[in-house]
């Protein structure tokens, strides 16, 4: 089951567009499901993303004005249950231990989080902790200069293989990363 | 409540880059992944370690890749159509090479090209005049009641009938012929379409004879031609009944011949009826019912003749038109030989040729004294009598066109070339009915054709709008297109009514901008201001100036080669109605979106979408619905998206101060500038590496102010607020100290003085305590890193949010108050979880400063207090959930921010009210936290001290 | 079910849906019996008539032909017995017969033709002889003949004409009328009958409008001798072939089909006379007409 992990687009405001590498690579047909960290903020990206893959699912970031987003979302995977949020309400951005109280409201096993446009993974207390950063590299206050990245999540019983996809100049880079559910 | 109970905060000291490296994961660069484009043969890994993601393709699977590839060589069907999107009257090619000897009409014959030819002949031709009916078979004047009751006396009383006894000459023609008189058009249809019924009925009930007669009576009534007006649509509600009755004949025929075992005699007894049948018609005495009745049952011949005496039977036809006198009639008689033939013997569609000759060769004979004479009681003029005959030769040509292609053409040409009267009308047919290709392969003879027409009453514009139709479709070098358009153009000018004169510029306004430069529509554009500013008569045809902005924007997309005509704006301006200028500006917008080069940009550009935007803009009042709000918003939108002044990051400022006051109606935009100013500061920020000179730090400042002001004029507070701290951000990553404590500030006293009116703001997915939430989160996160200078007092923006918290909704305060404690925590930390490049956040500041802890210590546990006290009180009036809500949430903060070792107290009364109520009230929480502390208590010994069962 | 009997039907039927014949062709048929009951008969009789009848109603006519004309001549008569006396049960019983088409001595046969005053008719009759106590039963049907000949081709040739003022009979005055002409041909001057009679005309001028240009096809009967024949006149067909102002110079068709109900092979016996003419007839548009009469032979060819 590949799922994939993407968010942050800023599109139009602080980037014109998601990198054409990563373009040629998010074709129709190979992804199944799709979680959006939000971020969207235009109705065109929303319709790219659903051109990529049928079952979208969308939490609302602080730019995403006027779209009926939720502002959490708990999916399950195949044995995981994975909890979905954009991020800026946690405090403060992108701490280990207030997503870890965030992870245990939602009662996931997986918590997937945005906002800090920061490719991060950790596992904490057996849960798995995403964020996987913005997929245009657009700025934030705290990181003017990201690198664009994505993750893509190939779930297989009680085990997540994670794909890191960062575009280091003109390269993407992949890396992985796996992840097992404790017993 | 006991006042002295303190309840002190201990934050649990962090080292965030540890945490970052013990808790991440093992990362290894990946040798595949499932996005590769090629994916490796399964099984083949060249470690043992990797294991193959189930996911990837198998090798036998087509790869997207190549599916994409095979798309892009499709020619999308609608897009093929969208060209030839100007030709509505040219029907999708209907040969039928397979045909049943039944003659059945195939579902494409039934929906195809006629129908539509059919409906747009009922809806062009109509009159108010009143009509006679004439027929035997209507029955009594008392059912035939399409009029209104009321009415109905008075009408009854002008009806006239008489009896009127025939000659006996004609066996089926006998009959007591009723005359029906004023009636109006809905009247007179109505009882069309009464004895289309009765003829079914009569069939149905075997009296054939009947069914006969009453299709020679209608058939008959095609010999009237009053109204002229009306006469295309009679003949198309007609001869839609003899079709009926042909098919019933020819139904009944087939029914015999198929019916019993004794196939050879039932042959042979069809064949006998059809015979039967044709000798009744050959003796029906006129010769306009005859023929019309004949033609009906040509489906029919089959059974009788050999389908190589087709031709002969057709040519009998053909000759048998000429016996009719009237030159209207005749044509439409010729329109139905023609529809038959293309239907039940398309092979012979070459004899259309007999009847297109036929037709040139006897129009030539009318005198227009003659005709005058009889069109003047209808008040008709000529030209617009010859215009009648169009939908009839329209139809043969149109068949003919498409099998007889060029050979077929240049038959039209010649035919029109000697035609005295209708030349025009022939080569208009010409001109809408074949390939556009074949039409403007001698474009210059066409324009000696239309040239000569002038002497004739067919209007000339006609003539050029199709032609110039033609010609976008066609294949011409530029030479010959260059002389097309001299030779066309004066006559084009030479029109005085403004109407048929836009209808003939229109197109030939795109006709230059197709083949030509912006200088010769400019010159066409110069023409047509001459020509409708006189009167104002550009008052009368503001749809079709739109057009002529459409056809000029689909080839001349670039505003730089539209606003390089000077006659272009005095073109716009001659459009002046409201939804006109605005569907106009939309057009401009739109072309301007979709086509214009981002590097195109200059003044005169900009200028000129700004001026269509303008007009978007200005049609937006307070009368406007949030759908056309939005709609405009959208389409500004995407115009200043487009407007990119490169490293000129001034005049882009300069731009978008410009737009604020132009587009100062529509919110959506101005939260756009906003973004886009914060953007371009950011660009600035970035081309600068974080390194701002004098000027550029001076011109980021400006960016910051100008949202400063802009941000107050928004409507919506929840977006004024997050704008804030988004520019906020932006001013300290620009090193803005005091205008990023500005923006900050602003926020904090309009979140003061709006937070309980919210509501206004709140959606079912966002109430407003959410709002509020989520404004206060992230201020605290953003405050984390903004440094308190010394002369403002330590935390003094805090202080602010705390300040604020005192009148908040009491679970807005305490969620903010749990918040708070993390803040601190964090605030607390030797080195922060974040900072801004450049910026040295308060860590950095106050560090090592006593009174820095003792501040935050203070503020820390006066909210736990507060918190704890909360809590007690609910224990104490028995509010167990709310009670054990609050503990959940402070018993969370504090796993994750607090030091447990120093926090007893605090864990105590929380755990017992745990113990008590928690798996009563919130059961599901509280057991994630004991597995929690399970979990934890294998890594952090300290969380062995929580004995949460 | 009446008194005792029982109900019967009977009928009779050819095999030819157009029941025509030739002479020399076999008649097959059909006589079938609905019996509602067991039915006895005393036979059943088969007959096949053909009878010229000639009824000149006219003044002129002296008494013996008059009296002649009363009594049919029978041109063909044969009977004979399909079915001997006996017992038909109930339900359907069919009984097919063949008889042979072929004139009594010395008599010829005529094609089928029904006029006013001479009627050519042939029938098939079928008889049921029953007891005193019923009425005899007896069904009969019309069958039509046809007597096609080999065509004198050196007698068939266009046949052209021009029509002027000048070139009419029978006018009165000739000065009302316009100046007109009108050239045309019959593509015949005998025409076979089960095709259509054809040509084309052209008004090559006229100063006037012209509101209807008709065909009249008219027989022609002659009975009795050559001393005082009794002629009958009647129009069988008018059919339009101009309507309205035609154009000038523009050939349009003469095209009729004849009328099987009323036309035949023209005939010329000694003692009667089946004859077609066609008049050309053209109506100007002050409604004063011109005609042109054309003697038209019709034949029957194999």
């Amino acid at each position: 089951m590949l799922v994939l992990v993407i968010g942050d687009f800023h599109i139009p405001f602080r980037s014109s567009g998601l990198p054409a590498q990563f373009k040629k690579l998010l074709v129709p047909g190979k992804i199944q499901h799709i979680l959006c960290t939000g971020n969207l903020c235009t109705k065109e990206t929303l319709d790219y993303l659903r051109s990529i893959a049928g079952d979208v699912h969308v939490v609302r970031g602080d730019f995403d004005e006027g779209y009926t987003f939720p502002e959490q979302k708990v999916v399950t995977v195949g044995q995981f249950r994975i909890g979905l949020c954009h991020g800026h309400q946690v405090v403060p951005w992108g701490d280990g231990e207030s997503l870890g109280s965030l992870q245990r409201q939602l009662d996931v096993d997986v918590l997937i989080t945005g906002h800090t446009h920061q490719f991060e993974s950790f596992n904490r207390d057996g849960k798995l902790f995403l964020n996987p950063g913005s997929a245009t590299g657009s700025w934030t206050g705290l990181k003017t200069e990201p690198a664009p990245s994505f993750a893509l999540l190939d779930i297989q019983s009680t085990n997540i293989v994670i794909y890191i996809y960062q575009l280091l100049g003109d390269e993407v880079k992949v890396e992985r990363e796996e992840f097992r559910k404790p017993a | 409540m006991d006042d002295e109970l303190v309840f002190k905060w201990y934050p649990k000291p962090r080292n965030y880059v540890r945490e970052a490296r013990e808790h991440g994961l093992q990362r290894t660069p990946a040798r595949t992944h499932p996005l590769a484009s090629t994916p490796k043969a399964t099984g083949v890994t060249t470690n043992g370690t990797t294991s193959k993601p189930s996911t990837a393709p198998k090798p036998d699977q087509t790869t997207p890749q190549t599916v994409t590839k095979k798309t892009a060589t499709f020619v999308d069907p609608l897009l093929a159509m969208a060209d030839t999107a100007e030709y509505p009257s040219m029907p999708p090619s209907f040969k039928t090479p397979l045909r049943k000897i039944d003659g059945m009409l195939t579902k494409e014959e039934l929906v195809g090209p006629w129908n539509i030819k059919k409906e747009a002949i009922l809806t062009q031709y109509t009159t108010t005049e009143k009509m006679t009916f004439s027929s035997s078979f209507l029955p009594g004047e008392e059912k035939v009641a399409p009029i209104v009751t009321a009415r109905s006396a008075s009408v009854a009383g002008k009806i006239q009938s008489r009896l009127e006894s025939l000659e006996q000459l004609d066996n089926v023609e006998v009959g007591t012929v009723k005359e029906v008189l004023n009636l109006t058009q809905q009247e007179y249809i109505a009882r069309l379409d009464q004895l289309h019924h009765k003829l079914q009925a009569a069939w149905r009930d075997d009296q054939r004879v009947t069914a006969l007669k009453i299709a020679i009576q209608l058939a008959k009534l095609l010999s009237d031609t009053a109204p002229l007006s009306f006469y295309p649509s009679k003949f198309v509600l007609i001869t839609e009944v003899l079709e009926t009755f042909g098919q019933l004949v020819h139904d009944r025929i087939q029914e015999k011949a198929e019916s019993g075992h004794n196939d050879n005699q039932n042959l042979e007894f069809a064949k006998e009826t059809c015979r039967n049948w044709f000798f009744k018609v050959a003796s029906v005495r006129e010769l306009l019912p005859r023929i019309y009745i004949e033609i009906s049952l040509m489906r029919c011949v089959r059974f009788v003749e050999p389908r190589a005496a087709d031709g002969e039977m057709i040519q009998r036809f053909v000759k048998m038109i000429r016996g009719i006198g009237d030159h209207l009639v005749a044509s439409y008689v010729r329109c139905y030989l023609a529809r038959m033939i293309g239907q039940l013997a398309p092979e012979m569609t070459h004899q259309l040729g007999f009847l297109l000759e036929d037709f040139a060769n006897l129009t030539a004979q009318v005198r227009p004294e003659v005709l005058e004479r009889s069109t003047k009681a209808e008040k008709f003029d000529v030209s617009s009598y010859w215009l009648l005959h169009q939908p009839a030769l329209e139809w043969i040509t149109e068949s003919y066109g498409k099998e007889m292609g060029e050979q077929g053409l240049e038959t039209v040409f010649s035919l029109a070339d000697k035609s005295r009267n209708c030349k025009g009308l022939l080569l208009n047919c010409a001109l809408t009915s074949f390939d556009p290709l074949l039409v403007t392969k001698n474009p210059i003879r066409i324009c000696g054709l239309i040239q000569q027409n002038i002497q004739e009453f067919f209007p000339t514009y006609m003539l050029c709008r199709n032609f110039g139709l033609c010609l976008l479709n066609g294949d011409n070098d530029q030479k010959e297109r260059k002389k097309v358009l001299n030779e066309i153009f004066p006559l084009i000018i030479a029109q005085k009514n403004s109407t048929r004169y836009i209808s003939a510029v229109e197109v030939w306004t795109e006709y230059a901008a197709k083949f030509f430069t912006a200088k010769e529509v400019n010159r066409i554009l110069a023409d047509i201001i001459d020509h409708l500013t006189p009167d104002r008569a550009y008052h009368n045809c503001p749809s079709a100036l739109l057009r002529i902005l459409e056809r000029i924007v689909r080839h001349l997309r670039s505003f730089v080669v539209l606003l390089s005509m000077d006659k272009f704006m005095p073109f716009m301006d001659m459009l002046q109605q409201d939804e006109v200028r605005l569907k106009a500006a939309k057009v401009l917008l739109e072309a301007f979106g979709k086509y214009e080069r981002d590097d195109n940009m200059d003044v005169v550009v900009v200028d000129g979408v700004l001026f269509a935007s303008k007009i978007l803009h200005d049609s937006i009042t307070s009368l406007s619905s949030q759908d056309e709000k939005r709609n405009a918003a959208e389409v500004i939108r995407g115009f200043l998206r487009k407007v990119d002044f490169g490293l000129d990051f001034e005049q882009q400022l300069n731009f978008y101060a410009e737009c604020r006051s132009t587009f100062s109606n529509l919110d959506d935009v101005a939260e756009y500038l906003v973004r886009a100013v914060n953007h371009l500061a950011m660009s600035v920020h970035r081309i600068q590496h974080g390194h701002h000179t004098r000027k550029t730090a001076s011109f980021v400042r400006a960016c910051i102010a100008f949202n400063f002001i802009t941000i107050p004029s928004l409507s919506d507070v929840p977006s004024q607020l997050n704008l804030y701290l988004e520019s906020a951000q932006v001013a300290l990553c620009n090193n803005c100290l005091s205008q990023a404590d500005a923006m900050i500030k602003a926020a904090i006293q309009l979140f003061n003085a709006t937070k309980n009116e919210l509501e206004v703001y709140a959606t079912k997915l966002r109430p407003a305590s959410r709002i509020a939430g989520e404004f206060g989160s992230q201020l605290l996160s953003l405050l984390l890193v903004v440094p308190d200078p010394p002369e403002q007092g330590i935390l003094y923006l805090m202080r602010g949010v705390i300040n604020t918290l005192s009148s908040c909704e009491d679970t807005v305060r305490r969620n903010l108050q749990v918040q708070l404690l993390a803040f601190l925590s964090a605030a607390l930390q030797e080195d922060y979880l974040y900072h801004i490049d450049g910026i040295d956040s308060n860590d950095r500041l106050y560090g090592p400063d006593p009174n820095f802890f003792q501040e935050i210590d203070d503020i820390s546990s006066s909210i736990l207090t507060d918190l704890m006290s909360t809590l007690l009180c609910f224990q104490k009036s028995r509010q167990f959930p709310q009670a054990v809500k609050l503990a959940l949430d402070i018993l969370d903060t504090l796993f994750a921010h607090a030091d447990l070792g120093r926090s007893v107290p605090v864990l105590e009364v929380l755990l017992e009210v745990l113990r008590h109520h928690g798996n009563s009230c919130e059961p599901k929480r509280f057991q994630q936290l004991k597995s929690f502390v399970q979990v934890r208590k294998q890594t952090d010994s300290i969380f062995s001290t929580v004995r949460i069962d | 079910m009446a008194f005792g009997g029982t109900n019967v039907a009977l009928d009779v039927s050819v095999s030819r849906p157009n029941k025509t014949y030739r002479k020399g062709d076999t008649i097959s048929g059909l006589v079938t019996v609905h019996s509602s009951g067991d039915n006895k008969h005393d036979g059943i009789g088969l007959s096949v008539e053909g009878t010229v009848t000639l009824q000149a109603d006219n003044k002129n006519i002296l008494l013996e032909t008059f009296s002649s004309s009363l009594k049919p001549t029978m041109i063909i008569l044969s009977s004979f017995e399909l079915l001997k006396p006996g017992r038909l049960s109930t339900g359907i019983t069919r009984i097919p017969f063949n008889v042979k088409l072929a004139p009594l001595n010395n008599k010829i046969l005529y094609e089928t033709y029904h006029g006013v005053s001479i009627t050519i008719q042939y029938i098939v009759k079928v008889e049921m002889k029953r007891s005193v106590l019923n009425r005899d039963l007896a069904k009969s049907l019309e069958f039509v003949v046809e007597t096609p000949e080999n065509p004198d081709n050196s007698l068939n040739s266009p046949l052209t004409f021009d029509i002027t003022p000048e070139s009419l009979r029978n006018v009165v005055e000739s000065g009302k009328l316009p100046k007109f002409r009108i050239h045309g041909q019959l593509d015949k001057s005998s025409f076979e009958i089960a095709k259509p009679l054809t040509g084309e005309l052209i008004l090559e001028r006229c100063d006037i409008g012209v509101k209807s240009i008709e065909l009249q096809l008219l027989r022609v009967e002659v009975c009795g001798a050559a001393e005082g024949p009794a002629r009958e006149v009647s129009e069988i067909q008018n059919i339009q072939i101009g309507d309205g102002d035609i154009c000038r110079n523009v050939p349009i068709p003469i095209y009729m089909v004849f009328p099987r109900m009323f036309t035949c092979a023209s005939i010329a016996t000694p003692s009667f006379r089946i004859g077609f003419e066609l008049n050309l007839i053209v109506v100007f548009e002050d409604d004063h007409l011109v005609m042109e009469t054309f003697q038209i032979n019709l034949i029957r060819s194999f």
